[in-house]
């Protein structure tokens, strides 16, 4: 262990580590978890399932707790109370879906496996009480007014008398009839997700499961019920006793569900990625060629007005798109470019940043390599792309870099241009409407933020060296 | 093949004038050496000829046709550069071919004719290389290669031996001869090395602060300067001059009217006794083959000579040093040969 | 004036033109990339071939030139228009010329419209007054930490590389990753509060982000996180580029280490520290996309532009009027603050 920590205290030829080392050394790592646990819980935050994150779980890894769901049902023999294990997690969560989602399940299988009370309270749960009572209306030639009776104020529904007909069905239909119209001794079944835990029993040793609705770090016991028996009530349990049957369990229907099927209503995630994509390479495209050219005719010519456009070009640093948010909204909209990624892309294309860096790294140029080519008979253009163009090339790959960055994170562009036409929203765009609109589906938009986050965090990786050199030589971002 | 005219050119940038007058005929065929010191305007003149630099005044005639408002891409010539210029981003056979494609030459004639050059500059071994992979020597080659493949009319070198070193320019200085005789070509070139305008040229054109002083053969300009500036630039080691008045009556009887410097070069000197002049030796270098010995005048003026013997002279020893008449030089208060 | 004088398909159709003259003209290139590029820079290619040299470096300029005209030149004289005229529209000849009444809407006590008390007035001002708060402090606490940052880095540290990269990581985040990374921490049932609760810290969770007490701070905290690399990356530039032999020579006379720092390092830091410091100062002025995805409890200068300007809801009568009036008031803050860093640079720029 001494070696170990020599290892790292280590110092090429020089006495061991000062005090002031040591500070410095804090300091670094008190930055490093400033910086990073923030991204970490994000991203640990993007894999956890939608009942945890409704549950504002603060584990760090997403530990998913085995669930089960502890159902009620009324019935003539009063109530019920059951455990319902097994059931798939969107069996559980079958409120939180949308139709669509809903549409892709297989309930009638899944339902063909319960009977009697677990049957009628899973039926409830899966919303399926009133489409089959009025099928049952219409199918026995019942009184129409059986089908809005539910909906009735208590002093109309005097005036009827349900009672009467509900009885003389068979005893299913009784019940479903009797469920659908709020009749005792039937009242709507219960259905919630609960917590399996479990724990030894002193006297048996036997391994004992029960399901909890929460567990309270504060308290030291919990009020649980017994899985094998859950009529018996609550029991209070010591929290320090029980076995929390904890899991691994990253939850990766929140990306894989945005990516390929439409489960975020009007946001199309993958269409925002798209869009982002094309704005990012298209608008990266055109910013290195036109300011590359830009640059090539204020480093290379002698021309009148030479410093004038040079000054011009340097003077829109002075005021950017954030000031003139009005001024470019209205020019956005006369150029016909409103509601297009046209307009995301053009007019952030001239960036006097790219014709400045371009223009002193192009200064470093021979002359002579362009009057050889002027004696090789090039035209001008010729010597733009075939010579200026490549030996330019360190400075424009640090210009194309920093251009995806800037283009994959703007806001202000895609703010003015495209607010009013989703279908051209950037994911930028789509992540802030989003999390702003559903906040029931944070899962979602936690993971999609997560995948915004990729295409830059890969660029800082791999090209980090060109980022880091372009911004210490220029200065500018 | 071609012949070049320069009527009276003129250059300046803003109002000075850097280029004031000049006449050149340059014959069909012709090894063409521009020498003079360095800011004398010889570079600028070879940019006009190329038609990398508008001219102010005057024209410049190819094969009698005026090319002032041709591009330099229209004029057919090609220059090969002090930098060289070659394109670093390019193998070896692309900057060949850059200048072809810009013809728009077909691929198959483009092929042919860079094997050739590559054949006769012995550069077949690095054509897939870049520039930056290359010795000194091989990227002079290319740079000749890229203007050779271009068949141009005219050849113009701008100083192309000042980035090598001694021994290879020695080596190139020969090839360049040779290949002007194999090509036949009118060729201008540019140095600031007198040695190289010796060696290689059929005519020299000696400049100074942008006029041209002489123009000639190399002897002539040996044999025959026409004024004190071409006697003292031609010539290695440099021409002594001694004022007139500071000469012994011996030898200034035989200067002609008008005198004002007398030049003789330090080789033509020889150690004798009469008709002399008397020197204190100060340094003596010994080089073998030759000697040089460095000497001051009863005057103070300073002297050399150049023995091609070995000498037993010591510095400090007073010697009388003398010459043949025909080797003497006669220059008037204005300098101009008489 | 025309509303539209273009249409996006008059985009299209100009730009399938302009290729396919190009195509034509290019017919006798060969090669893929010869022929795209002569396809796309014909006019200079056609210009050079008819007109000669001289008009090429505006050619090449002109793409560039076009695109800061129509989105930025003509933007700023346009802000002018809609700040001394009234109404919904954005089309001038649906508005009125008011004259300078926006100025006195936003910075009147009365309401000239209403002659009652001005609510606007206000909102401008709370606007202005916290945005300085904001700037004050933010850019302080920031350039500390950025120059703390570098000089630590600047040391014979392990690993220098990647602490490096890790400080500079957040300034490639998007500010609405930024915003939404913190928000899961400082939300009313974020990972701050609850994991405060747990510790029995505090009682009830606290809405960090909205309480008027702790907006600021996190407003400050969570800009100075998402920023300081950039800073720190050019003072590090900064502080290797000062001559090692300097440092050698003050150890020769055995200088103490903190005098090294007060009498070598900082004044030869110094031009770069104030150039970081106004171009911080300069972004701090424009603070908003980080502000506005955080939802904080307080309005900077820009949010209440792009408020005012309605662009992302409904568009009220003076709304756009005075949003231009102050995005006029924060150019010229900017634009002096731009002028003094060019003078600070101004030998970096060779002319």
């Amino acid at each position: 262990m001494t070696a170990v920590i020599e290892f790292f205290t280590r110092r090429q030829g020089k006495k061991k580590l000062s005090l002031v080392d040591w500070v410095s050394y804090g300091f670094l790592f008190l930055g490093f978890l400033i910086i990073f646990l923030p991204v970490l819980w994000l991203i640990m935050n993007s894999v956890k399932s939608q009942f945890l994150l409704q549950k504002y779980d603060t584990n760090f890894l997403p530990l998913d707790y085995e669930r089960v769901a502890r159902a009620t049902a009324y019935g003539p023999e009063g109530k019920e109370i059951m455990i319902i294990k097994d059931l798939p997690s969107w069996a559980m969560f079958w409120k939180d879906l949308n139709e669509d989602e809903r549409a892709e399940k297989d309930l009638d299988n899944l339902l063909s496996n319960y009977s009697g009370n677990e049957y009628y309270a899973l039926r409830t749960h899966f919303e399926l009480v009133s489409g089959a009572a009025k099928e049952l209306i219409i199918e026995r030639n019942l009184p129409e007014w059986l089908i809005k009776y539910p909906s009735m104020f208590p002093s109309a529904k005097k005036e009827y008398d349900p009672e009467s007909i509900v009885n003389q069905l068979d005893p299913e239909e009784t019940r479903l009839l009797s469920e659908y119209l709020g009749l005792k001794p039937y009242k709507p079944n219960g259905f919630t997700s609960q917590i399996l835990i479990s724990m030894i029993d002193p006297e048996t040793s036997e391994v004992v499961e029960y399901s909890v609705s929460r567990i309270d770090p504060n308290r030291d016991i919990v009020n649980a019920r017994l899985i094998s028996n859950p009529q018996a009530g609550i029991v209070k349990l010591p929290v320090n006793e029980i076995i929390l049957n904890k899991r691994l369990k990253p939850s990766w229907i929140n990306y894989t569900d945005p990516l390929t099927k439409n489960v975020l209503g009007s946001f199309d995630a993958v269409r925002c990625l798209n869009n982002s994509l094309f704005v990012t390479i298209v608008a990266t495209l055109i910013t290195l060629l036109i300011n590359s050219m830009a640059a090539f005719a204020l480093s290379k010519y002698r021309f009148n007005g030479q410093i004038i456009f040079f000054v011009i070009i340097l003077a829109t640093l002075m005021v950017p798109a954030s000031v003139l948010i009005v001024g470019i909204f209205k020019m956005v909209t006369m150029t016909g470019l409103s509601g297009s990624l046209w307009g995301v892309i053009i007019p952030g294309a001239a960036t006097p940043t790219g014709v400045f860096m371009l223009r002193q790294y192009m200064l470093t140029i021979p002359d002579e390599l362009l009057e050889a080519a002027r004696m090789d008979a090039a035209s001008e253009w010729t010597i733009y792309w075939r010579i200026i163009f490549p030996l330019a090339l360190p400075a424009i790959v640090v210009l194309g870099i920093l251009s995806i960055i800037w283009r994959w994170n703007d806001l202000i562009l895609p703010m003015i241009a495209v607010s009013t036409t989703k279908a051209a929203y950037t994911i930028q765009l789509c992540l802030l409407d989003f999390n702003g609109e559903f906040i029931a589906r944070e899962h979602y938009g936690l993971a999609m933020t997560v995948v915004s986050l990729v295409p830059t965090t890969l660029v800082f990786v791999f090209l980090q060296k060109y980022i880091t050199t372009g911004i210490a030589s220029t200065g500018i971002k | 093949m071609a012949n070049l005219k320069l009527l009276d050119i003129k250059k300046s940038y803003g109002k000075t004038e850097v280029v004031h007058g000049v006449d050149l005929e340059v014959l069909d065929g012709e090894f063409c050496v521009l020498v003079g010191p360095s800011g004398c305007g010889k570079s600028t003149l070879l940019r006009m000829i190329a038609g990398l630099e508008a001219i102010t005044a005057g024209s410049i005639l190819i094969d009698d046709v005026e090319v002032n408002n041709i591009s330099a891409a229209k004029r057919g010539l090609a220059m090969v550069f002090q930098s060289y210029a070659l394109y670093p981003h390019m193998t070896v056979r692309q900057n060949l071919a850059f200048g072809l494609e810009n013809l728009k030459l077909d691929k198959a004639d483009i092929d042919q004719r860079i094997i050739k050059a590559a054949n006769q500059l012995r550069m077949e071994d690095y054509l897939k290389r870049k520039p930056g992979q290359l010795s000194g020597g091989q990227r002079q080659r290319v740079a000749i290669g890229r203007a050779i493949v271009r068949e141009p009319s005219i050849y113009l070198f701008d100083e192309p031996l000042s980035n090598l070193d001694a021994e290879l320019r020695v080596a190139t200085r020969v090839e360049l001869k040779a290949l002007h005789a194999r090509l036949g070509n009118t060729m201008v070139y540019v140095t600031h090395d007198q040695i190289e305008a010796m060696t290689m040229a059929d005519k020299i054109v000696v400049m100074h602060d942008g006029i041209i002083e002489q123009t000639g053969t190399p002897l002539d300009l040996y044999n025959k300067p026409s004024n004190l500036f071409v006697a003292g630039f031609i010539g290695s080691p440099k021409m002594n001059f001694l004022e007139c008045s500071s000469l012994p009556e011996s030898i200034k009887k035989l200067a002609p009217k008008g005198s004002s410097t007398f030049g003789v070069r330090p080789e033509h000197l020889t150690i004798k006794e009469e008709n002399s002049i008397p020197l204190k030796v100060k340094n003596v270098e010994q080089l073998g083959s030759d000697s040089y010995l460095y000497g001051e005048t009863i005057e103070g003026q300073d002297l050399s000579i150049k023995l091609n013997i070995q000498t037993e002279i010591k510095s400090k020893q007073s010697v009388n040093v003398g010459f043949k008449a025909s080797d003497m030089h006669w220059f008037d208060e204005n300098g101009m040969s008489l | 004036m025309v509303d539209n004088f273009l249409n996006i398909n008059n985009w299209y159709l100009f730009s399938f033109f302009y290729l396919l003259i190009g195509f034509v003209l290019s017919r006798d290139v060969y090669g893929l990339m010869p022929r795209l590029m002569s396809t796309l820079g014909w006019p200079i290619e056609f210009t050079q071939k008819v007109f000669g040299t001289k008009s090429l470096p505006y050619l090449f300029l002109f793409p560039n030139i076009l695109i800061f005209g129509l989105f930025t030149f003509l933007p700023l004289f346009m802000n002018f228009g809609f700040s001394v005229t009234d109404g919904t529209s954005i089309n001038f000849e649906n508005r009125d010329f008011s004259g300078l009444d926006n100025l006195a809407r936003i910075t009147q006590e009365v309401q000239i419209d209403t002659g009652g008390e001005n609510v606007e007035d206000d909102k401008f001002k709370a606007a202005m007054a916290d945005t300085f708060v904001f700037v004050i402090l933010q850019v302080p606490i920031m350039i500390l930490i950025a120059l703390f940052t570098s000089i630590v880095l600047n040391r014979e540290i392990i690993g220098r590389g990647f602490w490096r990269a890790i400080f500079f990581y957040p300034v490639m985040l998007s500010p609405v990753v930024v915003a939404f990374l913190w928000t899961l921490i400082l939300k009313r049932q974020g990972l701050l509060s609850q994991t405060l609760i747990d510790w029995n810290w505090i009682s009830e969770p606290i809405q960090w982000l909205i309480d008027p007490s702790w907006t600021m701070f996190w407003s400050i905290f969570v800009y100075t996180w998402a920023h300081t690399g950039f800073y720190m990356l050019i003072l590090l530039a900064g502080l290797q580029s000062i001559p090692r032999d300097l440092y050698e020579a003050a150890q020769m006379d055995g200088t103490s280490e903190s005098r090294v720092f007060w009498r070598i390092t900082l004044p030869l830091l110094m031009p770069i520290l104030l150039v970081v410091t106004v171009l911080s100062l300069i972004k701090a002025v424009q603070a908003f996309e980080e502000l506005y995805a955080l939802q904080v409890g307080w309005i900077s200068l820009v949010s209440y532009i792009v408020e005012n300007a309605g662009i992302r809801g409904q568009k009220t009568f003076f709304g756009l009027g005075i949003a231009a009036m102050a995005s006029l008031i924060v150019a010229s803050i900017l634009i002096v603050l731009s002028l003094l860093q060019f003078y600070l640079t101004r030998r970096q720029v060779k002319l």
